[in-house]
């Protein structure tokens, strides 16, 4: 299918993504600095989706499964992807619409295409996280998860968000029309598999045969205590980023296949456990500063600084 | 004059599995709010598409009809003085009602005199009664699951219009934050709107103009048609699938369907990995010709058919990396035959606590030739085998997938065993043993596969009884009463004659549990199937209290338990049926509290007492041998006969007598008397006419 004339190379499609939603008004992060399976882990969206303040954000997120590594050779399928990460908090009435406009941002006349919302609940064990929603399909092709988170941390959100994650990868063999991610044109004359082949190789190469099994086991029992004891102390921030080396640290130890059916349920449990707590301490910290983000005649903000100051 | 109401529910995209049950229920739930308003229509119609959910009722009334009932107040002594006048009570009373003191009336009741009185209630305009009609009806819909958007509402996915109309008119009324309106949106992208109507009358018409086709038949049917007519110009016939056809007509407004193509090799994967492929995430249509599948698909999407070129070609690419994914596992597994794989259940848990599918691999060989061996099968050899290799799909690539090809277990087991050059009678075995998966699913066809099925069933349920993994009211996550239901099954409808606690002690031996837990764990289980077992009984249609007065005596062989069934439903209206469960019933209950006396007829002194143990004597020989030819409406004939005897008996002797070796001589014979019965039933359980049920499960 060599019949998109949109020209754009992956570099592109992520600044015509950031250009769109930086006018929509949402504020243009940048990555998160830990390894994380998806966007949604970033505290841009984790964190900030908890609680009645609005937050408008978007960000790339270079995401890390280590099970989906093939050692370079699977031309759809890696241990690290990008996605292109979109929260509006609220969900706006028209966030339908508005995301059909992110595509027309990239050069997609929608009326050449079959666009189809079907249904795709998702649910994030570890977090503690369920949104109903879809993947957003173009021509049989899933390009777009959508979802209107209802739980995060294992608590029910007072504010339902809409989160719209773009599969770059997929998105960008679309508008290049080539199959292969390798193959995709990062900027001219770079291809992505030149950036990211032999990560690939050599990721696979841990994820599934070398990584240390005894080692990352206590890399993870030490994270755990970590993060217990920091969010214990109210440090939100720091305590989040040890849930997030625990969540990490436990796909490894999956991909390494070093973990049986029976144990797996404990670990995800663990890490809900932490994040939770860590949603918990996020939502009592933002009540204490009053909610910053709140306008200043709404009542919820009020009322948190009236108990702050009491 | 009457007209006709106009709803539709604007909603983005609702999942297509919920949109047909939602429309039932949303058409009843208005359906009754329009009768308890006195303003039925005369019919209701449905329409969806997978943004809208429309009812039109037809010919609802301009007004609700006067309608008369009597009010009633206080009790008249508070509502007057002793000197008739009216007190505080009477006259708030009449004011409520809207009537003057003068109008009252008493009325006697139950709990003494009241005041009363007629009043008429005028009948509201529709337009005015229509709207909480509506809001109710709305509310009044379930869904698999419901979301939070914003409002303080639940929906299957965020509600973003509403149009109500009534008699050219808009209805006021907002629900979930959305006020009611007259405008329709119409496909997201050729044309969204939105879109004035008038009402019921145009609003198929408006819809259609900008690409919907709200009418579901009608949109399934101009699905069928195409589908049809593209495969027939891609040179052979569609595969014919109801529920595709049915998901896809709920996820289009606007269908077209075209024809795409995808290469030849791939024909050399199995047909149902092909199809798999092609229909679990993509919802495609195959194409075959004389029974094969070519290299062909059809997709229904949901635009016009302008700009086809470039979304066929977007749709092969996809199918080419999901057949690709196919094509790489097939080669994976076949690297290995079927039996090679069987080693590496070693490595994956069956259920936690509960070993690894191989234990459970090596349990079911075992008791595939127990179970064989028990109905006296030529098959065991192959049942055994197919049970060493019902489970090694479980660790292949395909099955492992995670995605679509993960629901091909058992399919993949098949394919995988023929290439494995196993016999045909293997291969068919492993594809046969997860039947029946519902209760109305098909049984194995092969009697190794149902040897398996049986033998899958029976070792699931007792060792997740062993593991304290019991259903209980609704929680039943392994759905082992499901299997339950599917070992009955097999048992009845392949006539099986065999002890059924025979085989649920040779799968609780397979379990290795310890000495002092076997019996109890077998009672369990066994009485687990009696209870399903019962079920499936009175679902077949007989009457609760004689399948409990057949399963109480003994569960023996299920088939056996039906043949009595059906022996006594024949006689229960015979002339001493009633008389007979009468007597079993004394007998019963005289015995409930003694120690088991030993029967002496020497020891019995009466006439009677000696007579009904003659007769009980020779009913339990003709018994027997009734029992022994299988003429179990003898064996039944020859206790009905029991019934005089019986009642002579119980007319003119005391039991309880107070010299106790008399006592216990006749408790003897109301033993021997009741074991006879229960040799066909414990008749004590069943329900006379003008009886209360008192069903006990």
């Amino acid at each position: 299918m060599k019949n998109e004339s949109t020209g754009l190379t992956f570099q592109d499609i992520i600044l015509r993504l950031q250009g769109f939603w930086a006018d929509y008004g949402c504020v243009i992060l940048q990555p998160y600095n830990s390894e994380v399976g998806a966007g949604t882990f970033n505290p841009a969206t984790f964190l900030r989706c908890l609680g009645p303040e609005p937050w408008n954000a978007a960000y790339v997120e270079p995401s890390r499964r280590p099970k989906d590594g093939r050692y370079g050779e699977n031309p759809i399928r890696m241990q690290q992807f990008l996605q292109y990460q979109a929260l509006l908090k609220p969900a706006p009435h028209d966030v339908v619409d508005v995301y059909l406009r992110s595509l027309e941002a990239l050069g997609i006349v929608l009326k050449e295409h079959d666009i189809r919302f079907v249904e795709d609940d998702w649910e994030s064990p570890t977090l503690g996280a369920a949104g109903l929603g879809w993947e957003v399909w173009i021509d049989g092709m899933e390009i777009t998860q959508f979802t209107y988170f209802q739980q995060a941390g294992g608590l029910d959100l007072e504010v339902v968000s809409a989160e719209l994650t773009y599969g770059l990868g997929r998105l960008a063999t679309f508008l290049q029309g080539v199959d292969s991610f390798f193959d995709l044109e990062w900027a001219p004359g770079i291809a992505f598999g030149e950036l990211q082949r032999q990560f690939e190789v050599e990721f696979s190469s841990f994820n599934f045969d070398e990584a240390d099994v005894p080692f990352h086991r206590e890399l993870f029992d030490g994270f755990e205590a970590e993060a217990d004891r920091l969010l214990g102390l109210g440090l939100v921030a720091p305590g989040y980023d040890y849930v997030l080396k625990c969540s990490h640290t436990f796909n490894v130890l999956d991909s390494r296949g070093a973990i049986s059916v029976t144990e797996r349920t404990g670990y995800i449990a663990r890490v809900r456990k932490l994040a939770r707590k860590a949603a918990v301490a996020y939502v009592a910290q933002r009540e204490s500063l009053g909610y910053p983000l709140l306008p200043d005649d709404d009542p919820r903000r009020i009322a948190a600084l009236a108990k702050e100051g009491d | 004059m009457a007209s006709d109401l106009l709803f539709e529910i604007g909603v983005e995209e609702i999942p297509a599995s919920y949109i047909r049950p939602a429309l039932a229920q949303l058409r009843e739930a208005l359906a009754s709010e329009l009768a308890a308003a006195r303003l039925e229509a005369e019919v209701i119609d449905t329409y969806a598409t997978p943004r809208r959910l429309t009812l039109v009722a037809r010919g609802i009334p301009e007004r609700q009809e006067d309608a008369e009932r009597e009010a009633v107040g206080p009790p008249a002594s508070v509502a007057f003085a002793e000197d008739g006048s009216p007190t505080k009570a009477a006259l708030g009373f009449a004011k409520a009602q809207g009537v003057s003191v003068s109008e009252l009336g008493r009325k006697e009741t139950d709990r003494g005199e009241y005041v009363s009185v007629r009043v008429t209630d005028v009948g509201r305009s529709a337009a005015d009664v229509l709207p909480g009609c509506l809001v109710a009806a709305v509310s009044a819909v379930g869904f698999p699951k419901t979301m939070r958007w914003g409002p303080d509402a639940r929906f299957a996915r965020p509600i973003r219009s509403l149009v109500a109309m009534w008699g050219g008119g808009v209805l006021d009324f907002e629900y979930a934050g959305v006020r009611a309106g007259n405008e329709v949106s119409g496909h997201r992208i050729w044309s969204p709107g939105p879109h004035v109507v008038a009402g019921s009358t145009d609003y198929l018409d408006v819809l259609e103009r900008n690409y919907v086709i709200a009418d579901v038949d009608r949109r399934r049917e101009a699905i069928h048609r195409a589908a049809a007519s593209a495969a027939a110009e891609a040179g052979g016939a569609l595969v014919e699938d109801d529920g595709l056809l049915d998901e896809v007509t709920f996820l289009v407004e606007f269908p077209t369907v075209f024809a795409g193509r995808f290469d030849e090799r791939f024909l050399d994967l199995p047909r149902d990995v092909i199809i798999a492929a092609m229909k679990g995430h993509q919802r495609y249509f195959a194409v075959e010709s004389d029974g094969t599948l070519l290299p062909r698909f059809l997709c229904v999407t949901n635009t016009p058919p302008d700009n086809i070129e470039g979304i066929r070609e977007g749709n092969e690419r996809v199918l080419v990396s999901r057949l690709d994914d196919a094509e790489f596992y097939w080669k994976e597994d076949t690297k290995t035959s079927l039996a090679d794989k069987v080693e590496a259940l070693k490595s994956v848990v069956w259920l936690e606590g509960l070993g690894s599918l191989y234990e459970k691999t090596e349990r079911l060989e075992r008791l595939a030739r127990e179970i064989g061996a028990a109905i006296g099968s030529a098959e065991v050899e192959t049942a055994a085998r197919a049970a060493r290799l019902a489970k090694a799909d479980l660790v292949t690539e395909m099955v492992k997938d995670g995605k679509e090809f993960t629901e091909l277990q058992g399919v993949m087991g098949r394919e995988y065993a023929l290439q494995s050059k196993e016999p045909p009678e293997v291969a068919a075995a492993i594809l046969e043993h997860y039947r029946p998966r519902s209760a109305s699913d098909d049984l194995p066809e092969g009697e190794a596969g149902t040897i398996l099925s049986m033998a899958d069933r029976l070792d699931s349920i007792a060792g997740c009884f062993s593991a304290g993994l019991v259903p209980s009211g609704s929680q039943d996550p392994y759905a082992l009463r499901r299997q339950a239901i599917g070992f009955v099954r097999m048992i009845l409808e392949r006539g099986l004659r065999v002890s059924t606690a025979r085989l649920v002690g040779a799968a609780v031996d397979g379990l290795g549990v310890g000495e002092g837990d076997r019996e109890r764990l077998a009672a369990d289980v066994l009485d687990f199937i009696r209870r399903r077992a019962r079920n499936v009984f009175i679902d077949a249609g007989y009457t609760y209290d004689l399948v409990d007065a057949v399963l109480g005596a003994s569960l023996g062989d299920l088939v056996g338990a039906r043949e009595r069934l059906e022996a006594l439903t024949h006689f229960r209206q015979a002339e001493d049926f009633e008389g007979l469960v009468i007597g079993a019933r004394r007998a019963s209950n005289i015995l409930k509290d003694q120690a088991e006396h030993p029967f002496d007829p020497d020891a019995l002194v009466e006439e009677q007492s000696r007579a009904l143990a003659d007769s009980a004597g020779r009913a339990a020989t003709a018994v027997s041998s009734a029992l022994e030819g299988g003429d179990l409406d003898a064996a039944v004939r020859e206790l009905l006969g029991l019934r005089r005897p019986i009642d002579e008996f119980f007319d003119h002797v005391l039991v309880m007598a107070d010299d106790p070796a008399l006592r216990d001589a006749r408790l003897g014979l109301l033993a021997k008397v009741r074991k006879l019965f229960l040799q066909i039933a414990d008749f004590a359980k069943v329900v006379l006419a003008g009886e209360e049920r008192t069903d006990g499960e």
